[in-house]
């Protein structure tokens, strides 16, 4: 059975007021990834506590976390080949790569213990990652050192008993249904499997269904919800309340396939708490009866 | 309850070649080997293309998947990495089962001989089981399949006690008993009607298998825990209703405490083709001796 989660930031930033909101949709599932201005799990000390407070007090269950592992560049030679003239400059590239590659680490050896562990204290079985970001115009497959990074994250994962799920994200090297299934099949881990985001993966150029949803069909573990359009003018995909993915077809793949998973609602329209009501109602709908309620509106907006 | 037959009888056939078999002597449904190297099922990690053609070939010839049958024991490891290598392995059989629709997988309770006598050894191997079939049952829950715990010589779940004791506190519901009678008579163990009751309302699975001693005094031994050798054998497999165990009691007993599933035909030729006819021969009587067990029942209870 498919069952609807929502992500509470896509509500409202503040905890309390998301979750007064998705449980009076009749909903008790949520995502977590926003909580004020931090990100899951480096909250500050108040709402390490409050959180949990709150998450007892509405009684949800926390379906998957999204603590933005890997939504960044990958490792890079600190030490470059093209030097430049002057030294300060050099100094400053160096600076820079160094940097990077610290974030790479912390993420790796800091922020997926951390984010594992409060996976498991709240009870959620999935962890929404990305594929660090694809350098801008490349369109080769993902590197080899991605996939051992992402090998030894799944093995880390499993010793904590949660699946990593790799969201389809146009900036990342899983950009799209084609390009995050390579990566799953080669790091060739049960431990890793595929958030599936239609709407990001038609921002990167793919046609999401049926044609990205044939590729990541079996290892699906998690499914965003939220629709774009092009814009007619500028060409540029924008999310849109009701845009150009076929999520009647999409859905009922998914019910073909028996994905019994959670679909997490993330409208990133304006204004939120309207946007988000929308997109839970004709998610709601699709699941139940398989129609679409919602009339094409502007993109980026109820 | 419905019959089906096991690959484990069907050593010369390939599985599509056994699916027709089991369609063409009237079972209901199958249960599939995972092993490397076995002809009859398919591997640890299948492609979903194989999966695929086990699904199109079965539900073409009208069977269900009962239960996928890996043969790992590692899970009670003391070495951590052994445990997590079987948990991984045991992933993705869920993974298949769920894709087959499979109602059950049979579970070794990890591994313990009769050497591994030392109370610290036997205490630490019982938490690590207790500890990673809870972690497995959260996966198989997500795809709604049932872990098996057979009753098996050469595991923790030698006797019937033993194995009830373990899914009581394991206490997950998609964890249960495979009741094995005649692996509880070749061990000695606790006859028909006293497993049945110290099983009572957690068995999920059952197999189907008859024996006879050749000699009753020989205490059991074997050094695997998969089979026992040739050399080490008290026993002869048989059709079933030509051996020792009174199927119609076991039957009786089953149906009296609710129990409405799978009968699985666990036809030995694997491991003993010597004792047993090609399966176009003995499993086709087994299954018929079964059916008219069945039939007796239903007739006594109206």
């Amino acid at each position: 059975m498919i069952e609807i989660s929502v992500i509470t930031d896509e509500v409202s930033a503040d905890p309390q007021t998301a979750l007064e909101l998705i449980t009076s949709w009749g909903l008790n599932a949520i995502e977590l990834r926003g909580v004020e201005c931090y990100r899951v799990p480096d909250l500050n000390a108040y709402w390490e506590k409050r959180l949990r407070t709150l998450l007892r007090d509405f009684g949800v269950e926390v379906v998957a976390l999204s603590p933005g592992l890997f939504k960044i560049p990958f490792y890079a030679d600190d030490v470059r080949a093209d030097q430049q003239i002057l030294r300060w400059e050099d100094n400053a590239a160096y600076a820079s790569l160094h940097e990077r590659n610290q974030k790479v680490d912390y993420h790796l050896n800091t922020l997926l213990p951390r984010s594992l562990d409060m996976a498991t204290e709240l009870g959620a079985r999935r962890l929404v990652i990305f594929s660090f970001d694809r350098p801008h115009g490349d369109q080769g497959p993902t590197p080899q050192p991605v996939i051992e990074v992402l090998r030894v994250s799944a093995e880390r994962a499993a010793e904590a008993n949660i699946m990593l799920c790799i969201e389809v994200e146009h900036m990342c090297w899983g950009n799209t249904g084609a390009a995050t299934a390579d990566i799953v099949r080669r790091v060739n881990h049960p431990f890793l499997r595929i958030n599936w985001d239609p709407a990001n993966a038609l921002k990167a150029g793919e046609e999401p269904f049926p044609g990205g949803y044939s590729e990541v069909a079996e290892y699906v573990s998690h499914v965003h919800f939220k629709d774009a359009a092009s814009n007619p003018e500028t060409g540029e995909v924008e999310w849109s309340m009701k845009g150009d993915i076929d999520w009647v077809g999409q859905i009922a793949a998914l019910k073909a396939n028996d994905y019994r998973g959670y679909i997490s609602v993330e409208s990133h329209c304006l204004p939120k708490v309207a946007a988000a009501k929308a997109a839970v109602d004709r998610l709601r709908s699709l699941l139940e009866t398989g129609r679409d309620t919602v009339s094409r509106t502007q993109s980026g907006g109820v | 309850m419905k019959l089906a037959g096991h690959t484990m009888g069907t050593p010369e056939l390939g599985l599509v070649d056994a699916l027709r078999l089991f369609r063409e002597i009237g079972l209901d449904g199958a249960e599939i080997i995972c092993d490397e190297n076995y002809p009859c099922g398919f591997s640890y990690n299948p492609t979903r293309t194989e999966l695929k053609k086990v699904k199109c070939v079965a539900e073409g010839e009208g069977l269900e998947v009962a239960g996928l049958t890996p043969y790992v024991t590692e899970i009670n490891s003391l070495d951590k990495s052994k445990r997590l290598a079987a948990r991984a392995t045991l992933l993705r059989v869920i993974d298949a089962a769920g894709f087959l629709g499979a109602h059950a997988i049979r579970i070794y309770a990890g591994s313990l001989t009769p050497a591994e006598i030392d109370k610290q050894l036997v205490a630490d191997k019982w938490h690590y089981l207790i500890d990673e079939l809870r972690c497995l049952a959260e996966n198989a829950g997500d795809v709604g399949v049932y872990l098996a715990v057979e009753n098996h010589f050469n595991t923790m779940a030698v006797s019937a006690a033993d194995t009830a004791r373990l899914i009581k506190e394991v206490d997950h519901p998609h964890v249960g008993i495979l009741y094995d009678q005649a692996n509880l008579v070749f061990t000695h163990k606790e006859p028909t009607e006293e497993a049945l009751a110290l099983q009572r309302g957690l068995i999920v699975y059952v197999h189907v298998k008859d024996l006879v001693f050749v000699n009753r005094d020989i205490p059991f031994r074997a050094v695997a825990v998969a089979k026992v050798d040739s050399s080490e054998r008290a026993v002869r497999s048989r059709v079933v209703g030509q051996g020792e165990i009174d199927w119609f009691s076991i039957l009786r007993g089953l149906k009296e405490q609710g129990y409405d599933g799978w009968l699985s035909l666990e036809y030995e030729r694997r491991w003993h083709p010597q004792d047993l006819p090609a399966a176009e021969i003995g499993m086709r009587e087994s299954a018929r001796y079964v059916r008219n067990l069945l039939a007796k029942l239903e007739g006594d209870s109206q």
